[in-house]
């Protein structure tokens, strides 16, 4: 089972992060937990000592009756393996220690995908996405699909992807996919041969032939981030290695309608 | 069947075409009973035969297909509306194949489906 | 359903008749085929013979014992007002064609409102930008004073995608029908694009829009995306994706956001950029 962080809020984002983290536990068994912060305003925030505690008690409650309001509402088809988690303070700084001192295998955010990538970028750039004590997956969409791919590109470490990407998917019943993206302007995005894959491709077929997975479609793209992140739709979600910068590929995953699993190269100690 | 009144029950998961549809066959004097859940509608069936049924064919948890095939194996003789959001050339023929009266793709103007069930009505006192 | 098809002689008239046909096959709408004419004393009789070959062609689209409609005799053309004939057949549905004279956009939109239509079909060329018969506003005009939704198809073309714009006004249930019925028949995706204005709070009104239509469609086994965009980008993005979907425009009420953006030059700008079908909901 995976050990499962869940970011929620009252907002159509983590009503969509929800059920899919629902669907997700029917491919991979999950153990759930569910964490929201209350973030108060600076002016809000009163006193010190006992004064500070009882209003700090009184702000979590409200979050935990937000919490409890969501769950009802969505009715996740999956049990929490503990009590849902309501901090007081900074979000990011919340839920990352949180995620460093519960040990998680995935923290899974939800994210309304919106037209502007810069918004998708500062997020997956954020310390809650860079923090590489887990994985992070990005609920963009509720695609009810039995499909998954790994997206790779030349600048992609193919041992770091399958790797890190089989610590999550490597058990699921999920069917997988590999999707090469390669950039080109282009009125129409274009199939390519296999070849055109180079040896990346070759190097993530043979990683995922010896750990035993089997891959149903490999296909490579060429084409522009808008029109890859679109053929991306029909998956559940979309696996890669957190990009570095504002490449392509990071356009490429901004655009995707499938949610976007991203694996980090180095686990911290 | 002894009442004079011609009944009609209504299956659609969407609460507005029953919200709609219910006063306006009633003003019209028909009996109407409409049904959001097809559990519910089902039930109803095996208590009571109706003369027309209208049903939705696409439903939350509810196969509209299997409701009108169930209404049609018990009460050969009650004449089956089908009104769809989700039209396909292969549901049509498949609800005629089941002996259904007409098939109305949403959306429809309540014109409309007063003129189909007043034709029904005519097949069923024709008989 | 009642579907209205605008026609005349020109070419991109005739390309549409497949995908009325294809619609009528699905949904077993009852079908009017109006032409608009000039005169008032006579029947133009080209336009007659259009309409009539048109009527074959969809006659001709359904099996043999498929056809809801009954035969139509040319012969039985009648004048029922000035400068207004029609003849019809009455099968399990109604299949009516329709002359009218005068200016094609006013007479589109009151027979679509005298008729009680629930949408209105047209073709347009796609050489320069959107026009009818040299006239480059009448989709525009029609599109914009119609009573119910309508379809301006540029290109005949399957989609396999359809992007639903819709604001935080009430979504119209027969709008929300007629988006499922497009989606169904292109088996098509949805993508539902949500745009949202820069003042609004957090928690919009849009997104629990949003939230309700999702969870209907996932429900009903449709396959639909969400996507939320920023009130000053919607235009772009409207444009980029007329490019390979067809684009629903979902014009509501008197507060719609989208009617306050889309102004009538913007409407007319898609229609003319527009490579695909536009759908304008209502």
């Amino acid at each position: 089972m995976l050990k499962t962080l869940l970011y929620i809020n009252e907002d159509l984002a983590s009503s969509i992060a929800l059920r899919f983290t629902g669907y997700l536990n029917k491919f991979i068994p999950l153990s759930l937990f569910v964490t929201h912060v209350e973030e108060p305003d600076e002016k809000e925030q009163v006193g010190t000592g006992w004064v500070r505690r009882t209003w700090e008690d009184g702000v979590a409650s409200s979050g935990k009756r937000l919490i409890d309001r969501m769950l009802r509402t969505e009715n996740i088809d999956c049990p929490l393996a503990g009590r849902p988690k309501v901090f007081v303070g900074d979000r990011d700084t919340e839920i990352m220690y949180e995620l460093q001192n519960g040990v998680y295998d995935l923290f899974v955010t939800g994210y309304l995908d919106a037209a502007d990538p810069e918004q998708f970028y500062d997020l997956i750039s954020s310390p809650l996405c860079t923090n590489p004590s887990s994985p992070t997956l990005v609920v963009k969409n509720l695609s009810l699909s039995k499909k998954c791919a790994l997206l790779c590109a030349d600048s992609v470490d193919p041992e770091v992807l399958v790797k890190k990407s089989l610590e999550i998917l490597g058990d699921s019943t999920f069917e997988m996919d590999i999707v090469f993206f390669k950039f080109m302007d282009s009125d129409k995005m274009k199939v390519l041969d296999l070849e055109e894959g180079g040896k990346h491709l070759t190097e993530t077929m043979a990683l995922l032939a010896d750990a035993g997975k089997t891959v149903h479609n490999t296909t490579v793209l060429s084409g522009t981030p808008e029109q890859v992140g679109d053929f991306l739709k029909d998956y559940a979600l979309v696996a890669s290695t957190l990009p570095s910068r504002k490449s392509m590929r990071m356009y490429t995953l901004a655009y995707s309608l499938a949610s976007v699993l991203l694996v980090h190269e180095k686990k911290q100690d | 069947m002894t009442t004079e009144q011609t009944t009609i029950l209504i299956l659609d998961d969407e609460p507005i075409v029953s919200k709609r549809l219910k006063p306006s066959l009633e003003k019209k004097g028909y009996e109407v009973e409409a049904f959001t859940k097809g559990a519910d509608a089902l039930a109803r069936i095996q208590e009571k035969q109706f003369n027309i049924v209208i049903t939705d064919l696409k439903m939350e948890g509810v196969d509209g297909m299997q409701f009108l095939t169930a209404v049609k194996d018990k009460y050969p003789d009650t004449e089956v509306i089908v009104i769809t959001g989700f039209a396909t050339m292969a549901t049509a023929k498949e609800s005629f194949s089941k002996g259904i009266f007409d098939f109305l793709a949403k959306p429809f103007k309540l014109g409309e489906i007063n003129e189909v069930i007043a034709k029904a009505e005519a097949k069923i006192k024709a008989n | 359903m009642k579907i209205l098809v605008a026609l005349d002689v020109n070419t991109y008239s005739s390309k549409i008749v497949k995908d009325v046909a294809r619609l009528a096959q699905n949904t077993l709408a009852d079908l009017v085929f109006l032409g608009v004419q000039n005169g008032t004393d006579e029947l133009d009789q080209t336009l007659l013979s259009t309409l009539m070959r048109y009527q074959q062609d969809i006659y001709s689209y359904f099996g043999r014992d498929e056809l809801p409609y009954a035969e139509i005799s040319s012969e039985k053309w009648s004048k029922t007002g000035k400068g207004d004939w029609s003849v019809s057949s009455k099968g399990m549905k109604e299949f009516t064609l329709r002359i009218l004279a005068g200016t094609i956009s006013k007479q589109v939109v009151q027979a679509a409102t005298d008729m009680e239509c629930d949408l209105v079909i047209l073709g347009c060329s796609k050489e320069f930008g959107c026009e009818w018969d040299g006239e480059m506003n009448v989709p525009l005009r029609i599109a914009e004073d119609s009573p119910c939704s309508v379809l301006v198809i540029k290109q005949s073309r399957k989609s396999d995608q359809i992007v639903s714009i819709l604001d935080q006004s009430v979504v119209n249930q027969d709008a929300l029908e007629m988006v499922n019925q497009i989606v169904t028949i292109n088996d098509a995706g949805l993508k539902i694009v949500g745009v949202k204005d820069k003042n609004e709070d957090k928690e919009s009104e849009i997104e629990k829009r949003m939230v309700e239509l999702l969870t209907y469609y996932n429900e009903r086994e449709v396959h639909a995306w969400v996507k939320l965009i920023n009130s000053e980008n919607v235009k772009e993005y409207v444009t980029n994706a007329s490019r390979e979907a067809i684009v629903a425009l979902w014009m509501g009420g008197k507060q719609s956001l989208i009617k306050r953006l889309f102004s009538k030059s913007m409407i007319d700008q898609l229609l003319e950029t527009s490579k695909s079908s536009v759908f304008i909901l209502r």
